[in-house]
């Protein structure tokens, strides 16, 4: 396991946005965690991750709830990995909380990530919890995170940081 | 996650409880870091966690997990942010609970945690406070309608986590 984690950078939106981008990542770490508070300001239960602003080679093995049946849907994203959000509709003021553990990111092998993300509310219909192995087939060092809602824009207050994590001593 | 954890609390029993309780929590960290060992005196699995003294139905909790080839899951309404592991058995089950952003009174409280229970199951949790008060106190307790206690020997501690 990683002995030191660094915080590279954190964002907290003052207002809403279309996307939460990390860029210029360093390639001095061995891993990347990305930790995510967010939800969506019209709509929609989910956010997408995507790599280097490429839109090909994404794979996704998901298993998921909506609390009456835990199922492993069919993957349809290719051009992203998907992850929860909290849906504009549940109650005002929720985030749903998102993980990524992006391992050797700066390797010249294909990408590896464990996704787990959830946006519980209370009294409303838009409770899901998914847990996820996904990847990036692409052997490019990652530089670039972009973090896209599902539904027009991230809303007010969604925060997002990005961990550095060291493997020696 | 975070680069620091501190100490902020710790109980053990030394008798029979039903809760354990813990204030005026400082708002210096980012997130905190419930570790439940926990053993009950009834048949119940379930625990619960309570903020600032809100007995109302304020919380909702869910999860989703799989025992021996069949899968878990559901969400629910409740008087406190349900969560999963504490033992009948010889051991004292453990649970570590996130809850994210405890001082940010922008947001509702919503907290996780991933359990693999001694007697057989693993478990993915997730539960909110519906409240964007800052958290100051946490009843962490055996809140089951039939009133059974935590058994001496329990323990609960408290980490405050810094962004770094």
């Amino acid at each position: 396991m990683a002995l030191t984690w660094v915080a590279i950078a954190t964002t907290t939106l003052t207002s809403t946005a279309a996307t939460i981008s990390f860029t210029s990542i360093p390639a001095t770490y061995t891993d990347l965690y990305l930790f995510i508070s967010a939800r969506n300001n019209q709509g929609g239960s989910g956010q997408y991750i995507r790599y280097n602003s490429t839109t090909s080679g994404y794979t996704q093995v998901r298993l998921i709830t909506d609390g009456s049946t835990v199922t492993s849907p069919a993957n349809t994203f290719t051009t992203e990995n998907f992850m929860l959000a909290m849906d504009s509709r549940a109650n005002a003021n929720g985030f749903g909380v998102a993980m990524a553990y992006i391992t050797d990111y700066q390797g010249a092998n294909n990408k590896f990530t464990l996704q787990s993300s959830t946006n519980p509310d209370n009294g409303t219909d838009y409770n899901f919890i998914e847990v996820d192995a996904a990847g990036w087939n692409n052997t490019s060092a990652i530089t670039t995170i972009t973090l896209i809602p599902e539904t027009n824009a991230f809303a007010t207050n969604s925060t997002a940081t990005l961990y550095g994590i060291k493997n020696t001593v | 996650m975070p680069a620091t954890y501190n100490a902020i609390a710790t109980t053990t029993l030394t008798a029979t409880a039903a809760s354990i309780s813990f204030t005026s929590i400082t708002s210096s960290y980012t997130d905190l870091v419930v570790v439940v060992k926990a053993k009950s005196a009834g048949n119940n699995t379930t625990f619960g966690l309570k903020f600032n003294g809100d007995t109302g139905s304020n919380y909702g909790s869910g999860y989703m997990g799989g025992q021996n080839g069949s899968t878990l899951t559901t969400f629910n309404s409740g008087t406190s942010a349900s969560f999963n592991a504490q033992s009948q058995s010889s051991e004292f089950a453990p649970n570590v609970i996130h809850i994210l952003n405890y001082a940010n009174t922008n947001m509702q409280k919503l907290m996780f945690s991933e359990v693999n229970q001694p007697n057989g199951y693993t478990l993915q949790y997730c539960a909110i406070w519906s409240n964007t008060s800052a958290i100051t106190t946490i009843d962490v307790g055996n809140f089951d309608s039939a009133g059974n206690h935590w058994v001496t020997g329990t323990s609960v501690t408290i980490y405050g986590i810094a962004k770094a």
